[in-house]
């Protein structure tokens, strides 16, 4: 009887795993067609246009595809993916459902690396970006979960409230340091970005995140152990400080990554998470890839909205994730909410 | 006792000093002087002279009445969460007055009355503000009683969203129309809303003197809910009115003078960490007297150093340390 249960269930998460890779599937070529191409004509017509151009292996449409579209769509994915698992890596961790890089701080310090790494080095190359977002964010990650652990009254509310009000002090350094070197201007440009520039050549960056990816899949259980406590992780054996280091860097690598080349994702760390564990469970290692594909939709879904919208023209993703993202997690509060209740 | 009155009595000094320094400083620092013997010049002048005291004095005021507002509803949100850390303007008000603007002008255009006319306008963003919150509070507390921190958590979310579809808004509207949003938008203690003070003023006195009335009744709820029913006091509706008024006062200072995000945090706990004591009363005077000292010598000193920083992000920073401190000391909370 037992064993029979256990199967079904196993079938039905197979059956969902296959739905979530046909929706990747479909959104991926969406993601390739959607587009513009002459910019006179309609929705429907360019994609009619692109298509054909492609098939009749036209100049044009396959420069649009190799320089733009695939890079565009590959972007996504990898990002999306990452900012899910970044997410996920935090929220085991700190053991708090409610925490992401964007409500612990580390968004807000990535822009103060990038904003003084510009005041310092007067350029502004991806590599110089990078590599002071990803300085910056790690310590503030750093001196956030230090706090965490000083914290006595671990409500899973409060803790993020923390973290909320942690990332307004570090954007006030950031406004203060901005005034006085005049680059406000510059300091508001910073988190505007998105996939809408990404073409060969400036997306390439973004293939570090995948060997990091894979070293999540790898340290995922000990995770979930040192997300346990330090004792706790200590009894099984495992090194608490070299897997909490290895942790923090990794949430710094991916969120300096992805804010650099693709501008803030508002959400997708809290939301992606949060939403594959009602339906799969907390086992990290069991729910990694299904939560780097769910992130891979629900970006990709939301790109091919904001390319659509305003067609030819688009918005940046991150207001159509802001509001998207905050319905959902309303949702998942309210939900939450229900559960207690009971 | 003792100890406690010479620190109201050095407060109630600074913040007469504060005040006097913000109308009269200017007089002493500027560079043009202002005697001049030429008779006709000095008749412009004079009213010049006149014309900027009267305008300082309202700013002044202005300071001074949110100042005290933003201290008290403070104090009585923490002390109905029953934290030190949490204050009101957590839940992102200027977030939502951005929206609700943006809504205004992109549903009837900048050339309608509820956009053109600064008493309309604010009357209509504060009425929205204020709907907004109660739906709020209704939503969560009639679910989940007492759950404010929940709240919180909701009110931050849907600061977010109203933050990304104001944008959304922002980037399809037409390029004019942005322009006076922006002018509107941009309310800040250096470009104070000064056009509706005096309507906003009696209404936050009228909050103030409210919120002191139940001074006593915020004594016995601070030691929780139930030894507070225990004691015959109707915790639910003293709550519930309480929030109202928070709520209606984060609105009318916000639409005045735009968020500042730790000056509660930072008056309220400073008057606890002079007084310790638990009694409302002379914590309701001390934040406030703090809260005021903080703003207006802060803007003072920002004035008179050239603009080096807006007072806003002086009182995040300061603020935001002491709140890190204040985590870190464990027992504090």
């Amino acid at each position: 009887m037992r064993l029979f249960i256990r199967q079904s269930i196993v079938k039905k998460i197979n059956k969902k795993r296959l739905f979530l890779w046909l929706a990747f599937i479909i959104l991926t070529i969406l993601s390739l067609i959607i587009g513009v191409v002459d910019h006179q004509q309609g929705l429907f017509e360019n994609i009619g246009i692109f298509i054909k151009g492609v098939f009749d292996q036209d100049a044009l449409s396959l420069r649009i595809l190799t320089q733009s579209r695939i890079p565009r769509t590959i972007a996504i994915i990898i990002t999306a993916a990452g900012v899910s698992v970044a997410g996920l890596v935090m929220q085991t961790i700190s053991r708090n459902k409610f925490i992401s890089p964007s409500t612990a701080g580390t968004t807000d310090a990535a822009v103060l690396g990038v904003l003084i790494g510009m005041l310092i080095i007067q350029t502004q190359t991806y590599t110089m970006k990078i590599v002071f977002a990803f300085v910056f964010s790690l310590l503030s990650t750093g001196l956030f979960m230090f706090i965490l652990r000083k914290i006595k009254f671990k409500n899973i509310i409060y803790v993020p409230l923390v973290g909320l009000m942690y990332g307004a002090m570090i954007s006030a350094v950031s406004t203060f340091i901005a005034y006085r070197t005049n680059s406000l201007q510059f300091l508001n440009t910073i988190s505007i970005n998105g996939f809408a520039n990404k073409a060969a050549g400036t997306y390439e960056f973004l293939y570090i995140i995948v060997p990091v990816f894979i070293i999540v899949i790898f340290l995922a259980t000990r995770f979930s152990i040192i997300g346990m406590g330090e004792d706790f992780a200590k009894n099984l054996g495992i090194k608490y400080g070299h897997v909490l280091s290895a942790g923090l860097i990794i949430i710094a690598i991916i969120s300096s990554l992805s804010f650099v080349l693709a501008g803030a994702l508002p959400f997708v760390g809290l939301v992606v998470p949060n939403l594959i564990s009602y339906y799969y469970g907390d086992n990290v290692k069991r729910t990694v890839i299904d939560i780097a594909l769910f992130g891979a939709v629900f970006v990709l879904l939301n790109d091919i909205f904001s390319r659509i919208v305003i067609f030819p023209y688009e918005v940046t993703i991150s207001f159509t994730m802001g509001i998207t993202g905050a319905i959902i997690f309303l949702f998942m509060i309210f939900r939450r909410m229900k559960y207690e209740k009971k | 006792m003792k100890k406690n009155r010479k620190i109201f009595i050095i407060a109630g000094i600074l913040v007469v000093i504060a005040i006097l320094l913000y109308i009269f400083l200017w007089m002493l620092t500027t560079k043009q002087p202002l005697k001049l013997n030429d008779p006709v010049r000095n008749a412009i002048l004079q009213k010049n002279i006149t014309r900027i005291l009267v305008r300082n004095s309202t700013q002044v005021l202005a300071m001074v009445v949110s100042a005290v507002l933003i201290a008290t509803t403070s104090l009585v949100f923490q002390t109905l969460t029953n934290n030190r850390i949490l204050t009101p303007s957590l839940i992102g008000f200027d977030a939502i007055f951005v929206t609700i603007q943006t809504f205004i002008i992109f549903i009837f255009s900048s050339t309608s009355i509820l956009f053109y006319n600064p008493y309309v306008n604010f009357i209509t963003a504060t009425l929205l503000m204020i709907i907004i919150t109660l739906f709020m509070y209704r939503l969560i507390l009639r679910k989940n009683r007492n759950n404010i921190i929940f709240l919180l958590l909701v009110g931050m979310v849907l600061s977010t969203l109203a933050r990304s579809s104001a944008n959304f808004l922002q980037t399809i509207m037409d390029p004019a129309e942005f322009d006076s949003l922006i002018i509107r938008t941009q309310v800040s203690i250096t470009q104070m809303n000064l056009n509706v003070i005096w309507i906003a003023t009696p209404l936050m006195i009228f909050i103030i003197f409210a919120l002191f009335r139940e001074i006593k009744n915020y004594d016995v709820m601070a030691l929780g809910e139930s030894q507070a029913v225990g004691l015959g006091v109707n915790y639910n509706q003293k709550m519930n009115l309480s929030l109202i008024y928070i709520a209606i006062a984060m609105s009318i200072s916000t639409a005045l003078i735009g968020p500042i995000s730790f000056l509660g945090l930072i008056a309220v706990n400073a008057a606890r960490e002079l007084l310790k004591t638990y009694k409302h009363l002379p914590l309701f005077i001390l934040s406030s007297m703090i809260a005021v000292i903080f703003l207006v010598i802060g803007q003072v000193i920002v004035a008179e150093t050239g603009y080096l920083t807006s007072v806003t992000v002086l009182i995040s920073l300061i603020g935001g340390a002491y709140m890190i401190y204040l985590v870190l000391k464990e027992n504090k909370i």
